[in-house]
């Protein structure tokens, strides 16, 4: 059916956003994120200082007192009181520490000792500060890549184990 | 050339040009996206002295507000003050059989002094937390760092936070 001439659609016109406001919000937004950013990430990783105490343990569980000696030709561990050695991890081929080794082998003692946090580093050798961090990264952190471990939390509710082994001290600072 | 009559007297409007501003917005949300990513949410400042090179860790533990003492090859500052410049060096500077920096131990002793005092006197001042950050050139020994570690707890400073370079994981 034709339509009359009067009835012919009339072309609307899109409004259009007025954005002068959102765009000035945005501009000062941005400019407190340029001043506010931080192109290096730092970051820290807490150590205590080793105190001694003549007070029985809390627990009669035996304590783990895990000790990582940094050695010439590799990673010891060491376990019990008095310290037991358990296993060396020998440098690789290329003469670098075997920290994916020692790394697996603190998740396999975790899942034994689930409570347990503590670790004693005790560099026997005269290593970089960048090795001992490294070090200090094997026993500390769980990967997201790691094995997900649960323990029981203070309310009977499992909780997921967010640190390896989160306490370090070093052990021979008075030597 | 005369205009006609009716259009005499009229001005005619002028049309504003608008401006196309679809890529504009565009590059401001993408930036805006980068830079809300890379926000720093921390409070806590340290200006890392250019002498030192940070060791990289897969650490995201956020830094805690504490007593800075930096540490490269060459030198000792603490909050930016130099305390021990290995070009200078007097006799005494290792005492304790050469376990403890003597003019690092005098330094923060005196900060510790100083918030003990002011403590003392002002109720609300911070309690002293015997925290110190720990910003120490990657390529020292650990020989030195013992040192080091051995000269802040003597001082009273025994939570020790060693600060790192965040790395890609």
């Amino acid at each position: 059916m034709l339509r009359t001439p009067s009835s012919k659609r009339k072309k609307r016109s899109i409004p259009k956003l007025n954005l002068t406001s959102i765009m000035d919000a945005v501009f000062i937004f941005i400019f407190f994120l340029l001043f506010s950013i931080s192109f290096i990430k730092i970051f820290e990783i807490p150590s205590d200082v080793p105190t001694a105490t003549n007070e029985p343990p809390k627990n009669e569980e035996k304590p783990l007192a895990l000790t990582v000696k940094i050695e010439e030709n590799g990673a010891a561990v060491y376990q019990g009181v008095p310290s037991k050695f358990i296993k060396l991890f020998s440098k690789t081929p290329e003469g670098k520490y075997d920290f994916q080794g020692l790394h697996d082998y603190l998740i396999t003692l975790k899942k034994e000792h689930l409570k347990e946090e503590t670790v004693v580093l005790e560099p026997i050798i005269d290593v970089d500060y960048e090795t001992i961090i490294k070090f200090m990264d094997t026993v500390r952190i769980l990967r997201n890549t790691d094995e997900s471990l649960y323990r029981q939390g203070k309310d009977g509710l499992n909780e997921k184990v967010e640190t390896l082994f989160g306490n370090i001290v070093f052990g021979n600072l008075l030597s | 050339m005369a205009r006609p009559i009716r259009t005499r007297g009229k001005r005619k409007k002028q049309v504003l040009q608008e401006l196309d501003i679809t890529s504009l917005l565009d590059i401001l949300t993408i930036l805006l996206v980068f830079l809300i990513l890379n926000y720093d949410s921390s409070t806590v400042q340290i200006s890392i002295n250019g002498e030192i090179g940070l060791p990289k860790s897969e650490s995201i533990k956020p830094n805690t507000d504490a007593v800075v003492v930096q540490v490269s090859p060459a030198k000792i500052w603490v909050d930016s003050k130099v305390v021990l410049d290995t070009a200078n060096i007097p006799d005494n500077t290792y005492d304790q059989g050469g376990r403890r920096i003597a003019p690092l131990y005098d330094e923060l002793v005196s900060k510790k002094e100083a918030v003990v005092n002011l403590r003392k006197n002002v109720p609300n001042a911070p309690i002293f937390s015997g925290t110190v950050n720990l910003v120490v050139d990657k390529s020292l020994k650990y020989s030195y760092l013992k040192k080091l570690l051995y000269t802040c707890a003597e001082a009273g400073f025994q939570k020790y936070k060693f600060v790192v370079m965040g790395e890609e994981t």
